[in-house]
């Protein structure tokens, strides 16, 4: 029995942190604009001027 | 005026006149769209054309644009600038002509353009730009400027800094992502009882129930909170909402789990109250979905120019308009718009109301008459003595007008709030007389009954089938290109019994006009004559006629415009004029009122003259025909007559003509008060008091960057032939909330039925919870999309 309570500590910890992703993805705004990170992916970077870095 | 082979221009799609421009092979409708093309091809931003087709805009001369050379001012520049620091400068623009991916790309590859942008950000949602860049090598207007030649010119108004609109509610991803958590791992935690394991004979079960206890906290305490803070202002103002009987149900469900658990009778309905809340956050989510790049209020200085030009005896300065004081001396250039209320001191004024009244064709001012606030000079620079300072002037007045009768509209409850107050009557009435039935006959199980009927009777499905319903009906009418303020303008939609149009602005466009010639049929020499000398005029009937005729054009020379009468010049060996009944020594004739007049005469004789008035729509009479068949249709227009061709569209008692913006706003007031639930359809400033009154307002927009009137909803003017079918999807959506109310009422009699009788188990509830809500929402969702493909707006 034991070994279902390790089972279950552990998977409530590992969604605990995806949670907690989750939750800091959305206060920093990440949820804000769905449009523009979707086509930014698509940006090549030019070959005669370096891109700067993709910083979000 | 389109050909019969259209060919589409490679930059914006606009379709190409005869004498457009071609290079590499591709067609541009305008020197403009090439000089773009070229620019962006020189810099190796090809792309921009392969991630859509046809992605440009068409670069208009926009007649609200300031010179670029204003920004470079430092009171104009620090009103713009966010931050500056160690000669990085950033601003935000706001550039609401980008619409694909292409306009993404391209704006956040500005430094490709310019090498003095460090970066350049787009935030799509809010159709926003941020630009960070070395000012050293760059300066504000230059960026700007730059911004305009690739057609992103920024909307930049008198406030400047854009007051940042609603903001996604980051909080409440946050509230559901932790009913979601708590959701799933407490459906988890619960199977050993779906598959019967019952706390006395299981330790592990115990353990379990702890854990769906902690986990029921932040579900009620968090993510459940903006029920109870909804529910509880209803309760203060004395209204009864549905967030009320929802706020019962989750206490009821939270304090009996906690009873049973404590009490060792059972394992609770943790799980149904977390997939309660989470449901229910979804239906918000979803609702809340608004048009953040739209304002649907405005501030009055958004349409006022940032600075104006002002003459101190020899000298010029820019000053802002609220410095200005009367006696001052301001200049008024070309395109620019007249702030305050002034006399007319030099120059002739040729002043354009279309921001006040929608009538696009200028008005001719002498020196020494009086120049109302909000009109645009088009023309040649005039200087106007300030008469008023901008807080007296005609069109704040006007403004606040419509602020101050804004608020004397009652608000319609909601469908919504009055069903749930017969639903709080109906469960309470249940919940008392099981109460007393049980009292009678097994007292022991009076109270679980009470609670099992409060919470069975929580009102889920029937709290989610509106916002999906509105919520999808929004963004089906969204795509169609009417933009709607949020969820209750769709039920007020659905109500509307009378349509009151303006004429001018709304049913006749800003650039469709009807051409008639009065005189000898002229013949295609000399249509050929009159067409090319348009072109080199600046007046606004002479592009009317340029678009108008169709003829070859030939080259003029000794060309010369009598500002204000009209010009002349040589084509052909022919001297031609085009301008005012003097300037080509036409003979007196009558004139009617509504049209406008353009004299031509060949070589010093009067040959005849055109006849210019607006012109309906397209497919507006359609429209408004449509739309009468489902509601009483009403005209109003500032004008003393109607022409034939609107009459046609309405009943003839109900078209008022020569009406003041207030006779306008009591008018709507007036069809309110005798029992209609009104829509106005208006453009103009002078509509802005009616669409305050009226029950829906509704401001057409020839542009999206075009700036509107305060209202409820906005329609892209391409849209308006489809109002009718966006009226009756507005009905269709009201009675499909209508039709799963009654489905929702279903599943909560059936639950009523398990609680009454005391058979509610908790697996019993945590199956009906769910299920009533997905077939809600599933029914809600396919049935607005099947009433949108039968009026055509399902895309």
């Amino acid at each position: 029995m034991s070994v279902i309570i390790l089972l279950i500590s552990a998977s409530t910890l590992v969604a605990g942190v995806f949670l907690f992703a989750f939750i800091w993805a959305a206060r920093t705004g990440q949820f804000d604009d769905d449009r523009s990170p979707a086509v930014r992916i698509l940006n090549d970077d030019s070959p005669a001027t370096p891109s700067p870095s993709k910083k979000q | 005026m389109p050909t019969t082979t259209l060919t589409a221009c490679y930059h914006c799609g606009e379709p190409c006149v005869e004498d457009h421009v071609a290079m590499d092979g591709k067609d541009f409708c305008c020197q403009g769209c090439k000089a773009v093309y070229g620019l962006l091809r020189d810099s190796g931003l090809k792309n921009y054309y392969e991630l859509e087709q046809r992605p440009g805009t068409r670069t208009v001369a926009n007649a609200d644009e300031a010179r670029t050379e204003l920004f470079d001012l430092p009171e104009v520049r620090d009103k713009l600038v966010e931050f500056s620091e160690d000669g990085i400068t950033r601003v935000k623009l706001q550039v609401p002509q980008m619409h694909c991916s292409s306009c993404i790309w391209l704006l956040e590859n500005l430094e490709r353009l310019e090498p003095a942008v460090v970066r350049s950000r787009v935030r799509f949602s809010e159709k926003e730009l941020t630009v960070n860049f070395r000012e050293g090598d760059l300066s504000l207007g230059r960026l700007i400027g730059l911004l305009r030649n690739i057609g992103y010119g920024p909307q930049l108004t008198g406030s400047a800094k854009k007051k940042s609109g609603k903001k996604v509610d980051r909080m409440l991803y946050v509230r559901l992502g932790v009913a979601g958590f708590c959701f799933g791992n407490t459906m988890f935690l619960s199977f050993p009882e779906y598959f019967g394991a019952t706390l006395e004979n299981d330790t592990l079960v115990k353990g379990f129930v702890l854990l769906k206890i902690l986990l029921a906290l932040p579900v009620v305490f968090f993510a459940g909170r903006v029920f109870f803070t909804s529910a509880w202002a209803g309760v203060r103002s004395r209204s009864i909402n549905i967030d009320q009987p929802i706020a019962v149900g989750i206490m009821a469900l939270f304090f009996q789990s906690l009873y049973e658990v404590l009490a060792q009778t059972g394992p609770g309905y943790f799980d149904s109250l977390a997939g309660l809340v989470f449901f229910l956050l979804i239906g918000r989510w979803f609702q809340d979905y608004t048009y953040q790049a739209l304002s649907f209020d405005r501030d009055l200085d958004d349409f006022l120019p940032l600075v104006v030009l002002r003459r101190n005896g020899d000298t010029e300065e820019y000053v802002g308009v609220a410095d200005l004081n009367v006696g001052d001396t301001i200049i008024v250039r070309d395109q620019e718009l007249v702030p305050v209320d002034g006399i007319l001191r030099h120059g002739t004024g040729r002043i354009d109301n279309s921001f006040i009244t929608g009538e696009p064709l200028p008005v001719r001012r002498a020196i020494g008459e009086t120049i109302k606030a909000g009109g645009r000079q088009r023309g040649a620079a005039i200087e106007v003595e300030v008469l008023l300072p901008f807080a007296k002037s005609h069109l704040k007045r006007l403004w606040e007008e419509q602020r101050e009768t804004g608020d004397e509209r009652p608000m319609m409850p909601r469908t919504m709030d009055l069903v749930a107050r017969r639903f709080i009557v109906a469960v309470f009435t249940i919940a008392a007389l099981s109460a007393v039935y049980w009292w009678l006959h097994e007292p022991a199980r009076a109270w679980p009954v009470v609670t099992a009927v409060l919470i069975v009777a929580c009102p889920c499905a029937l709290a989610l089938s509106m916002p999906f319903a509105y919520g999808h009906t929004i963004r089906l009418l969204g795509k169609n290109g009417l933009f709607l303020r949020d969820a209750d303008v769709v039920e007020r939609m659905a109500n509307v019994d009378a349509v009151v149009f303006d004429k001018t602005g709304t049913l006749t466009a800003r650039e469709a006009w009807g051409v008639r010639f009065e005189g000898a049929p002229l013949s295609a020499h000399e249509k050929s004559l009159v067409r090319s000398l348009a072109r080199h005029s600046t007046h606004p009937l002479s592009a009317v006629l340029y678009a108008d005729l169709k003829a070859p054009l030939a080259d003029a020379v000794d060309v010369g415009e009598t500002p204000g009468q009209g010009i002349r010049g040589t084509l052909r060996g022919v001297e031609t004029s085009l301008g005012n009944a003097a300037f080509s020594h036409a003979p007196s004739l009558t004139t009617i009122p509504g049209e406008a007049y353009v004299f031509i005469a060949l070589d010093g004789v009067y040959r005849g003259r055109f006849a210019i008035r607006k012109k309906a729509r397209d497919g507006m009479a359609e429209s408004v025909m449509n739309t009468s068949k489902y509601a009483a249709t009403y005209l109003l227009t500032g004008d003393t007559s109607v022409d034939a061709d609107t009459a046609r569209m309405f009943t003839p008692g109900n078209m008022v003509t020569g009406c003041t913006p207030p006779e306008k706003a009591k008018f709507v007031s007036g069809l309110r008060n005798a029992g209609s639930t009104v829509m106005m359809v208006g453009d103009g400033l002078n509509d802005a008091g009616a669409l305050k009154q009226s029950d829906v307002g509704v401001t057409v927009s020839e542009s999206s960057a075009a700036l509107t009137p305060a209202s409820d909803a906005i329609i892209e003017a391409g849209a308006l032939h489809k109002l009718p079918h966006m009226l009756r999807l507005g009905r269709k959506a009201h009675r499909i909330v209508f039709a799963s109310l009654v489905l929702s009422l279903a599943y909560n009699v059936v639950g009523l039925a398990f609680a009454v009788s005391g058979n509610l188990t908790p697996i019993i509830a945590a199956i009906l919870m769910p299920l009533s809500s997905v077939t809600v929402v599933t029914f809600v969702s396919i049935a607005v999309w099947g009433a949108a493909r039968q009026e055509n707006l399902a895309k």
